[in-house]
């Protein structure tokens, strides 16, 4: 079994990469949006991971995870973002809110090492 | 006969169990020798009819004015003073061992007059050694002497002498007096005898033969019962003409046979019992019950106590004078090593508070004052809490529990919400909200199972909170923002508001709100810069008192007409109405002039306060009026340092003297009271604990001073006192002298004009010779004069090229700042492209790895070329934004040349694309059919990244931008940028290409953005004009020559 991965980004080509950069070794569903992130979490009780980009229209990746949360708060949630560590990404870190922070460019082994290490 | 015998003599002991600690007084003041009293040894102290304090000592009498001691050396023929008597007819008597004087207290100047002489021997008419005088109810005073007592009436003075076996070998306190009714008379010696003295045979009959087995010090009446103080303790006596009933009052804590010198009634149910070692001790009589505690747990030998006028409790001791005063605020310490209160909360109905201290929760019975310890282990640390009817939610570190007194119901952990949880709050509804450090807005808990909704920014919370408070009206939340510190929502909406609250300038950094009340439509505001009063979108600062006006406020709470403001320089009550201020400190009996936040209540007739050093309550009737201070008594005035002699009022002081004015308000201790004074029609001084004031700087005329004076605690200011005096004019300013130097003048004036009619002929003669020597020199400054004008000439052109080369510096600067603010946005645009080639890199490697198949398999086929197409845009975009950059941030200015402005704004948008998005709306509407200038393109990429940033900085919600360009004729070429945001105000459109103008915060604008655009169209022989509207939005017109 692959393990469940949901990748949120609202730019296309992002998304597509990162699913195909995985076939074989991940189960990626993707979301281009917040919102279908929630849905998707609804629907799937058995995803193991989620990884967020941070800026998007109309929700970001914070309050994605702050609401995601009240639906699973048993998986680790990830940031993928193009910014460094901000101040408000420190918080989220620091406070729990996000489990992990990485990247853009992303590491694909780094990515696929946390996985291993921290989903069952 | 047997009538005049002892009938009865019982000694019974009476015992009462000790309950509670009765209010301790409140040590305030000692004075010894060295703050110049000239011994320590201090017999009896009493207060004048103005208010001074005198002391008498076995080294002479002094006076006490608050600030200082004056001995008053010949008073008296002896320097053993023995005890003060107050006559009924308002005579202040003094004994001393050589007789009685009599004190006539005045401000300027005291008498003495000899009441009765006295002796070194037993001689008739004269005093020997008297110790202690009483007033009978027939007029007559009775004064004791070692082995007699004197009768005296109106200079007839009549000696008792005893039997020996009657006398006391003491030469301290021989025998003290009691009137048991109109005919009779007790005397009652310092052994233990008693004596009847009969008005009508004028005779004195023993009532027993034998003297006690204590020595009796002092008689003194109070509640309906006679106590004696004697060296076996407190006792009390019955007796009428003929017989006598002695009985024992036990108290608990105390010896059986400790010694009481003299007994003082300090209260209403209150004695003080002075007596030596430690056991100078209050009594509190409840019903039948005593209850005692020590005062002083020193080893000292009181003598007498006095009570004064304000209150408060005078000792005189081996040891110099003590004061002491009753505080107003008790403390009530815990049964813990720790003392630090964190939060009181009030149980509605229930006669009940609870409290919190790190580890524990107790509870307070507001009647009895007990408290009690119901919750909490060494693993809590207890924060905040509130109440609804029915059960108590408290927060510990990152938990919330839910508590019915000594019943935990329910515990749910936080922390993976937030970090501590400092504010718990139920308001009217009784929801529960909290708030927890270093997380954004409040959470909303069920009171079922303690789950939360957050309200957070969806419900238009932005902000860390500091604290909640809740009205009739809604719930407001105070933020660590000094743009927006405020929220309030109503009870009936479920969203937070931001109110318009604008703090000047040099309040905002670092501006927290600690404390919130609200009344009608008035909001008050305690922030750690003071406290502001918010009414009608208008924020004012308030100005109650200086010494709380610029402290931080902890608390605010509103009580009937009273608001109580916790300050750090202590707790204020102030009147909304009247405007007086009552000023609480330690004091006051404060444990510390901080009160905690949350940690003060008015609950059932009782305020009670924590603080970092304990728990404290004091009594106070709900809108309990305030109390008047006295007025300040002016004691001394000094002109150039010495003092006149007749009057303290109508002073006459020559001009440019210094006056220096001394007062008191002849209440104690002085460390109490503030004053202020009022010279003429000026401002009210604020208020300071100095007694003197000093002037300098005045006019000639008649001036007013008015001093008024306040005491901390529950008293406003008193009536003031007003002082007159005049001020002489300057010697130059005389008749005397004006006449003198008019006839000086006229005379002068006669003896010039006979001189120089002489002088005048010569004069006319030079004249002539003087004007050509003149019209040379001229001609000679005019030609040195256009050498100057060359030489500055050149100066100023110097500087002025300086000026331009500064002003080309402070432009690359602006440059150099905008790219600082795009450079975030700018890396986070590179890295999306940038992370979609990575990410191809790894698909392809996937892709090639299974490339056996690739043959068979078109779908794979058709991924790779996806993949590749992806990583070549990736590409592209990068190339795209660099080339961009590359243009906006070249540094000299180019030679002119075609460009299309077309490509230009295309270009600036991109560069701007990390800042548009989610912003503004681009509407591109390029229209125009010739498009090409002459120009220099990095300037004009400026030109439009800073006005299109402009726009930015213009509209807060998602709205429109429209760019277009059009052909005006057939030569020009128009861009127009429109925002539809909050405008630009008439006032300051004048000022819009002023360098270094700004709206924008400092550090933020530079305020040469407009100023930049502004010389960028005109080197390319352009215009630019704006068109704005407040609210609907700004277009910019830019016109440029087509090439």
């Amino acid at each position: 079994m692959l393990a469940k991965i949901l990748y949120i980004d609202d730019e296309y080509p992002n998304r597509i990469m990162f699913k195909l950069a995985y076939r074989g070794e991940l189960d990626v569903i993707l979301a281009k949006s917040a919102d279908e992130a929630l849905t998707l979490l609804k629907e799937n009780p058995d995803i193991e991971i989620v990884i967020t980009d941070m800026r998007m229209p109309k929700k970001d990746g914070l309050q994605l995870v702050s609401e995601a949360r009240l639906l699973n708060d048993k998986i680790p949630y990830c940031l993928l973002t193009g910014f460094g560590v901000t101040p408000e990404i420190q918080n989220a870190l620091d406070s729990k809110l996000i489990d992990q922070y990485f990247k853009k460019p992303f590491e694909k082994d780094q990515i696929l090492n946390y996985i291993k290490k921290n989903v069952a | 006969m047997s009538t005049k015998q002892l009938l009865s003599y019982f000694s019974l002991i009476i015992l009462f169990s000790w309950q509670m600690a009765t209010a301790q007084l409140h040590h305030t003041n000692t004075f010894r020798s060295s703050d110049g009293l000239d011994t320590d040894i201090i017999k009896c102290i009493t207060q004048d009819s103005i208010g001074f304090i005198w002391i008498g000592t076995d080294d002479g009498l002094f006076r006490y004015d608050g600030f200082r001691f004056k001995r008053y050396s010949n008073a008296a023929t002896s320097k053993f003073f023995k005890d003060f008597f107050k006559t009924s007819d308002g005579r202040l008597l003094a004994i001393h061992d050589l007789g009685i004087i009599e004190i006539k207290s005045g401000i300027m100047k005291s008498e003495f007059i000899q009441f009765l002489p006295g002796e070194r021997t037993i001689t008739e008419g004269a005093l020997w050694y008297p110790k202690k005088i009483f007033e009978d109810s027939h007029g007559y005073l009775w004064i004791s002497e070692p082995q007699s007592v004197v009768r005296y009436k109106n200079g007839e003075f009549r000696r008792f002498q005893f039997d020996s076996k009657y006398n006391s070998s003491s030469f301290v306190r021989s025998f003290n007096f009691l009137q048991t009714d109109e005919n009779h008379l007790a005397i009652v010696s310092n052994t233990g005898h008693f004596l009847t003295y009969n008005y009508q045979s004028s005779r004195i009959t023993p009532l027993n033969d034998k003297q006690s087995d204590f020595v009796i010090y002092d008689i003194f009446q109070a509640f309906n019962n006679t106590y004696l103080g004697t060296d076996q303790g407190l006792k009390t006596l019955k007796i009428d003409s003929l017989n006598y009933e002695i009985k024992s009052i036990r108290l608990d804590k105390l010896p059986l046979n400790f010694s009481i010198r003299d007994i003082v009634k300090i209260g209403g149910d209150q004695l003080l019992l002075c007596g030596d070692q430690n056991n100078t001790t209050i009594v509190y009589k409840s019903g039948k019950n005593y209850q005692a505690s020590q005062i002083s747990k020193n080893d000292i030998f009181v003598n007498q106590a006095y009570k004064a006028r304000d209150g408060s409790i005078w000792l005189s001791t081996d040891r110099g004078v003590m004061v002491y005063n009753e505080p107003i605020f008790k403390p009530i310490p815990l049964d813990d090593l720790n003392q630090y209160i964190e939060c009181i909360i009030p149980l509605e109905n229930q006669n009940e508070l609870l409290m919190l201290n790190k580890a524990a929760v107790y509870a307070i019975d507001s009647k009895s004052n007990d408290i009690t310890r119901l919750a909490g282990s060494t693993s809590d640390y207890f924060l905040s809490g509130d109440a609804t009817n029915d059960y108590q939610y408290v927060s510990s570190t990152y938990s919330i529990v839910k508590i019915d007194r000594d019943r935990i119901l329910n515990r749910k952990d936080f922390s993976d919400r937030g970090r501590y949880i400092f504010n718990v709050l139920a308001d009217k509804n009784e929801d529960i909200w909290i708030s927890q450090e270093a997380t954004v807005g409040l959470k909303l808990i069920n009171k079922n199972d303690l789950s939360f909704t957050t309200y957070a920014e969806s419900k238009g919370l932005t902000e860390e909170v500091t604290s909640i408070t809740s009205t009739e009206m809604g719930i407001y939340v105070a933020c660590p923002d000094g743009n927006n510190p405020l929220f309030f929502k109503s009870y009936n909406n479920d969203h937070f508001q931001a109110l318009q609250v604008n703090f000047p300038n040099k309040y905002q950094l670092g501006l927290t709100i600690e404390a919130i009340a609200s009344l009608d439509s008035i909001t008050w505001l305690g922030t750690n810069y003071g406290l502001f009063k918010y009414y009608r979108g208008e924020l004012s600062k308030m100005q109650i008192a200086s010494a709380i006006d610029n402290n931080a406020i902890r608390i605010l709470q509103l009580d009937g007409n009273n608001l109580w403001i916790g300050a750090t320089s202590g707790l204020i009550r102030y009147d909304l109405i009247s405007k007086d201020y009552a000023h609480f400190t330690e004091s006051s009996g404060l444990p510390v002039n901080t009160i905690n936040t949350q940690c003060f209540q008015v609950y059932d007739d009782k305020i009670w306060v924590g603080t970092s050093e304990g728990l404290a309550y004091a009594d106070y009737m709900k809108n309990e009026p305030f109390l008047e201070s006295s007025a300040p008594t002016v004691l001394e005035v000094s002109i150039n340092g010495s003092k006149p002699t007749k009057s303290l009022d109508n002073v006459s002081v020559d001009y440019n003297t210094s006056l220096e004015i001394l007062f008191s308000a002849l209440t104690y201790p002085n460390s109490d009271i503030q004053y202020s004074y009022k010279l003429d029609n000026n401002e009210w001084s604020s208020p300071e604990n100095l007694n003197s004031i000093n002037l300098n700087q005045y006019s000639p005329g008649y001036h007013t001073l008015q001093i008024k004076s306040k005491r901390m605690g529950n008293y406003k200011w008193s009536e003031s006192t007003t002082f007159h005096f005049e001020v002489n004019p300057p010697f130059y300013k005389t008749p005397i002298f004006i006449l003198f130097v008019s006839i000086v003048l006229v005379g002068a004036i006669l003896t010039t004009l006979t001189i120089t009619r002489g002088i005048e002929q010569k004069r006319q003669a030079n004249l002539k010779m003087m004007v050509d020597e003149q019209t040379k020199e001229l001609s000679e400054i005019k030609s040195n004069l256009e050498i100057a004008v060359k030489d500055r000439t050149a100066e100023l052109e110097m500087a002025m090229t300086k000026l331009k080369e500064t002003q080309n510096h402070l432009i690359q600067a602006e440059k150099m700042a905008s790219l600082g603010v795009l450079t975030a946005g700018i890396a986070h645009e590179i890295n999306n492209p940038v992370n979609y080639l990575k990410g191809g890199l790894y698909s392809l490697e996937k892709l090639i790895i299974e490339t056996e198949k690739l043959k068979e398999d078109p779908e794979t086929f058709e991924q790779l070329q996806e993949v590749m197409g992806f990583m070549k845009l990736g590409m592209d975009r990068i190339t795209h934004i660099v080339n961009g950059l590359g243009r906006y941030s070249r540094k000299e200015s180019e030679e002119m040349r075609p460009c299309n402005l077309h490509e230009i704004i295309d270009n600036s948008l991109l560069i701007l694309e990390h800042e548009l998005k989610d912003k503004l709306e681009v509407v591109k509407k390029l229209e125009a059919q010739q498009f090409k200038i002459v120009g220099d393109e990095g300037t004009l990429h400026q030109l439009f990244v800073n006005l299109v940033t402009n726009a930015i900085h213009a509209t807060s919600d998602f709205n429109q931008l429209i760019i277009r360009t059009y052909n005006s004729d057939n030569e020009r070429i128009t861009v127009e940028i429109q925002d539809n945001g909050s405008g630009i105000p008439k006032e300051i459109m004048d000022k819009l290409f002023d360098p270094f103008y700004t709206t924008k915060a400092p550090g933020v604008g530079t305020g040469l953005g407009l100023f930049i655009a502004k010389r960028v169209v005109t080197e390319h022989d352009g215009s630019i004009d704006f068109i704005s509207e407040i609210d609907v939005g700004t277009t910019v017109f830019i016109t440029f020559n087509i090439a």
